[in-house]
């Protein structure tokens, strides 16, 4: 068994864009749900106007990238008003329900044949990064060992997605350490004791929405750059729920949670993939279970991170880095 | 809106004329007319006329579901009324959200205390704060515009919280307070949004006896710093022991009012309206739900 | 009604067509060595002959030219993956035979490496010849009763679980998927068993697992005190691991099961319905207020309504909350799987079904108030009817969007849903 093939994949996930993508997804949810306290179970909806929003603005309507980028993100502010004047004034449950059913919508409007000629319907746009990639600095070639290796423009993709990573990071820290989270935070735990204090609280609430998606819909748009193209398939309900579970493996209402869970899901994810390959290709598997298994590691990876989730909440419901106790004193 | 009471048929002489509710005061601070709020056809509040004096203790005593709640509900904008109107010191405030109204200077407390649980008590505190404009979002990365104006708020929350007996907590999450220390956290809070009337529902339910006093001493100073008090309660001894003035509730409506000397005094509209028994002491425990 | 009688049959005949062509298609799929296009052409279930389709790359460069031969096949093969355009020669056809769509002429596709895909060019009355607006009204409202009894069965179990326990089961469409593959491998693969057999021996397996869940995995957890988010976040795994189990086992294929799959339709009026939807339409209609009846006056029923409107109280009575729960989900979990074989046998199975139906199950529950049997069930209808009716006038591929749009101006103008109930504060 080549374990050192099997770590390499693993890592080369790990690290790469993919993991920075979800870590800024995860990075815009604790915004919402572990400060906020709004349960937004359509972080994808985000994410996928991020992305169409610039994929648009360049294949489409033959703009600028850079004018693509703020338009995508505006798409995504403009989601957020839609989404939570209606909703924030209810009960987290009905958000939670809202938001998941709003994006799939979305996804289904972006991949119909009457938007067929804006969003590309069922195929997609393309060919729309060549002005991000022409600022790559990198030489050709590939960088790394073994598995663990990147092509120079994947490099450059993440080179820009985790220097996003850090500054998303610091920006929602010094939010929440300021009077604004403060408000935010105690509106988490008792929006009506915060409304008997003269706070706006649904004012509150849809802010912290629209940074929390405007960060996820730049999650959105490194996707697009790095595949230099979007695709509805990309933005499937899934999506978000991974970017839950890094969320909870890191830990809520934590600075590094959201970025360490995104390394590991991925790490993992990975990991358990190539594992299985390997050990197929070895041959190491029963005749019975080598041809059910044949090509469906993806699938029986997610079914363990399935397991994975259960198990999280059943022995570590507070992540790696949240704390036990807050778990007991939240509402 | 008529200021004067109707003659209702289920009300006794004796207890109109014991004390006619609606009663118009020298300079009231609240004054209500013609609140109505149904809920599926029952009539939780309904009243014609109520004014709150200002500078007094008020207490609104009466069974469980008598209204009481609602009727706190309605006049701080957590709920809306089928109908009616009410002023703050003069100012309308039908139709206005909570959070407004409580900036109007009508702050309020709940019957189960809302800490604020994963906030440390020092926390729970700063966000009662009017004066912080740091909690607007374009200031909030602007630390040199809202830092000076956060320990002028800590002094203020840390003196109140020395008055309170809570100055050895502040750093604690307010989740591992105790009850009793909850129910002063939420008092504190409330003072710290410096209001001009505290509502307080049931402040002393759950609390234990030597808590209680304290909480008492505490409502008792603050109405000599002249904060106008309105407080839902069960227990008639509280009620005897600090209220300048109480109200009688029953079904939605105002039953009675006046000192508490003349309410408790007659029994009959104790009696009849309150099911209570004539020792008010007595049986008081049956009634927190 | 000739006139619409017989293009139904047409369309009936297309379908079939359509379906062999997949299997036809699929099996070549395996053997084809790179990449093509093929299919064939079928009218009026006779093969049509010497009509030419040629296949141009994304550059507009012809890559392809094919004519259909005496049983109407052709295949184009393709230079390599990529997309493409594929456009039947109209003036090829013979006299009388037309497109049924005309502006499908041209299809764009994209092969991934190592595929042939089948092409449908389906030919047929033009749409734009059939029913008037007001029969395709009338067929949309039927088919939207017959979803929405569908959701309205498969979302009591959701809302009754989040009234009792304040849980959002993100796994119940699973529940939905697994029942409709359980009467698959019953009828279609293993047993053979017919269709009714194997649709109650599914409800049964798929009701025992909702309860094992409840009682193995759920229970035990509350019992440890964890709260509502990591409940949701539990049924969340639950949901992935059970999904992709299904993938595993099922394959990512559309399947259907064997008997009623294709009929005769009746007709009443402007309505056309095969027995079988007719059928499933009155089983749910008869299931649903069974449901309403038991939850009025069975013992067990009035015992669930207690404790969905106050757990401690209900407690307190002497009502086991534990056993009304396991009950629910149990209930709960079956109530779907029916929902699952009746879709399955109006649609088609696979694995994505339950969860594609999750989210109207939700739009459904939000819509009608949550945690209220009734509030899912007029959910349920009013989902069904404002999706199949959309189709009347906007493409049947965003007639979900109207669902949303629905349940958005629901919350606005009764945000505590159709039938929920305010609820007090203080």
């Amino acid at each position: 068994m080549e374990f050192d093939v099997i770590f390499g994949n693993a890592a080369r996930a790990g690290l790469g864009p993919q993991a920075a993508i979800f870590a800024l997804a995860a990075i815009g949810l604790n915004l919402h749900f572990g400060y906020a306290g709004l349960l937004n179970f359509g972080q994808v909806g985000f994410m996928m106007l991020g992305a169409y929003g610039t994929a648009i603005m360049v294949a489409t309507w033959g703009g600028s990238l850079w004018l693509g980028i703020p338009f995508g993100l505006g798409l995504c502010v403009a989601f957020a008003l839609a989404l939570g004047i209606p909703t924030l004034r209810l009960r987290s449950d009905y958000f939670a329900i809202t938001t998941i059913a709003a994006a799939e919508i979305l996804r289904l409007l972006i991949r119909s044949s009457p938007a067929t000629d804006i969003t590309g319907g069922p195929f997609g746009l393309q060919a729309i990064a060549n002005s991000f990639f022409d600022l790559n600095f990198l030489p050709d070639g590939r960088f790394g060992w073994g598995t663990f290796s990147y092509s120079s423009n994947q490099l450059w993709v993440m080179i820009v997605a985790w220097i996003l990573v850090v500054l998303c990071s610091a920006l929602v820290l010094a939010l929440i350490r300021s009077p604004w989270g403060r408000v935010v935070r105690a509106i988490r735990e008792d929006e009506d004791a915060v409304l008997s204090l003269g706070k706006n609280t649904v004012a509150y609430k849809l802010q912290a929405l629209v940074i929390g998606g405007v960060i996820g819909g730049l999650a959105g748009v490194i996707d697009a750059l790095q595949q230099s193209g979007v695709g509805s398939e990309n933005f499937e309900p899934q999506v978000t729920f991974f970017a839950w579970a890094a969320l909870i493996l890191g830990g809520l209402a934590t600075t590094v949670g959201p970025v360490v869970g995104a390394v590991l899901f991925w790490f993992l994810r990975e990991g358990v993939e190539s594992f299985i390959r390997e050990l197929s290709e070895q041959g190491w598997l029963p005749d019975i279970l080598a041809d059910f298994l044949d090509g469906a590691e993806g699938a029986i990876s997610i079914a363990l991170m399935g397991v994975g989730l259960v198990a999280l909440m059943a022995l570590r419901p507070q992540g790696i880095f949240g704390r036990r106790r807050d778990l007991h004193l939240g509402t | 809106m008529s200021d004067t009471t109707t003659m209702r048929p289920e009300l006794t002489e004796a207890a109109l004329e014991a004390a006619p509710p609606g009663r118009l005061k020298d300079d009231p601070i609240l004054i209500t007319f013609g609140m109505l709020k149904t809920f599926g056809g029952i009539r939780a509040v309904d009243i014609d006329h109520l004014e709150i004096e200002r500078g007094t203790i008020t207490a609104i005593i009466g069974p469980n579901g008598a209204g009481k709640t609602t009727l706190f509900n309605l006049l701080t904008g957590f709920d809306r009324p089928d109908r009616g109107s009410w002023r703050l010191d003069g100012r309308s405030l039908g139709g206005q959200p909570p959070h407004r109204i409580a900036r109007l200077g009508m702050v309020r407390t709940f019957q189960l205390t809302k800490s604020l649980s994963r906030l440390t008590v020092l926390e729970n505190m700063a966000v009662a704060a009017q004066t912080q404009r740091g909690e607007r979002l374009e200031r909030a990365l602007l630390r040199w515009l809202w830092q000076p104006e956060e320990g002028r708020v800590r002094e203020r929350a840390e003196a109140l919280l020395e008055r309170f007996g809570l100055a050895h907590m502040v750093d604690e999450q307010a989740g591992t307070l105790s009850g009793g220390q909850r129910k002063l956290l939420e008092m504190a809070r409330a003072l710290m949004a410096d209001p001009t009337l505290v509502m307080l529902d049931e402040p002393t339910a759950g609390v234990n006896p030597a808590l209680t006093e304290s909480l008492l001493e505490h409502i008792r100073e603050l109405n000599a710093e002249g904060v106008t008090i309105v407080f839902v309660e069960h227990n008639m001894d509280v009620v005897m022991d600090i209220s300048d003035w109480v109200v009688v509730m029953a079904q939605g409506r105002i039953l009675t009012e006046g000192p508490p000397q003349d309410v408790v005094a007659n029994e009959e509209v104790i009696d009849a309206y309150l099911g209570r028994p004539r020792d008010p002491a007595d049986g008081e425990d049956a009634e927190d739900a | 009604m000739s006139n619409a009688r017989s293009l139904r049959s047409v369309v009936a005949l297309v379908a079939v067509a359509v379906l062999s062509l997949f299997l036809f298609g699929s099996a070549q799929a395996q053997d084809g060595e790179g990449e093509a296009f093929s299919g064939t052409l079928r009218f009026g279930g006779e093969p049509v002959e010497g009509v030419r389709i040629s296949v141009v790359d994304a550059a507009g460069e012809v890559v392809g030219e094919a004519v259909t031969g005496a049983d109407g096949r052709w295949r184009i093969e393709l230079p390599g993956p990529g997309t493409y355009r594929a456009t039947i020669d109209t003036d090829t056809l013979p006299k009388g035979v037309m497109l049924r769509d005309p502006e499908r002429q041209t299809l764009e596709v994209t092969v991934t490496a190592g595929r042939s895909r089948p092409l449908i060019f389906a030919l047929g009355e033009p749409v734009s010849r059939g029913p008037n607006v007001g029969e395709k009204l009338a067929q949309a409202v039927l088919n939207g009763v017959k979803f929405g009894l569908i959701i309205a069965m498969c979302a009591i179990g959701l809302s009754l679980i989040f009234g009792l326990t304040g849980l959002i089961n993100f796994a119940h469409g699973e529940l939905v998927t697994l029942g409709a593959i359980l009467a698959w491998y019953f009828n279609a693969d293993t047993f053979g068993a017919q269709l009714i057999l194997a649709g109650v021996l599914a409800v049964v397996v798929a009701g025992a697992a909702g309860g094992g869940v409840e009682f193995s995995l759920l229970r035990p957890l509350r019992a440890r005190r964890l709260g509502g988010f990591q409940f949701m976040v539990v049924t969340i795994g639950l949901s992935l691991l059970a999904r992709h189990v299904m993938l595993l086992f099922f394959g990512p294929d559309r399947e259907r099961y064997i008997d009623y799959a294709l009929q005769a339709e009746w007709t009443f009026g402007p309505f056309a319905v095969t027995p079988r939807d007719f059928t499933i339409m009155v089983l749910s209609a008869v299931l649903l207020i069974a449901v309403a009846v038991f939850l009025q006056r069975a013992r067990t029923g009035k015992a669930i309504r207690a404790v969905a409107d106050n757990p401690e109280l209900a407690e307190s009575s002497g009502i086991d909350v534990d056993r009304v729960v396991l009950f629910v989900w149990a209930a709960g979990a079956a109530l779907a799987a029916v929902g699952g074989v009746f879709f399955g046998s109006v649609e088609a199975v696979d694995w994505l079904m339950g969860f594609r139906l999750l989210l109207l199950m939700f739009a459904a529950v939000v819509l009608g108030g949550l945690g209220t049997a009734y509030g899912a069930m007029v959910g349920g209808l009013l989902i069904g009817l404002v999706t199949e009716v959309s189709t009347v006038w906007a493409s049947p591929e965003i007639k979900a969007v109207f669902a949303l749009g629905v349940l958005v101006l629901a919350l606005l103008l009764r945000p505590q849903g159709l039938l929920g109930q305010r609820e007090r504060i203080g």
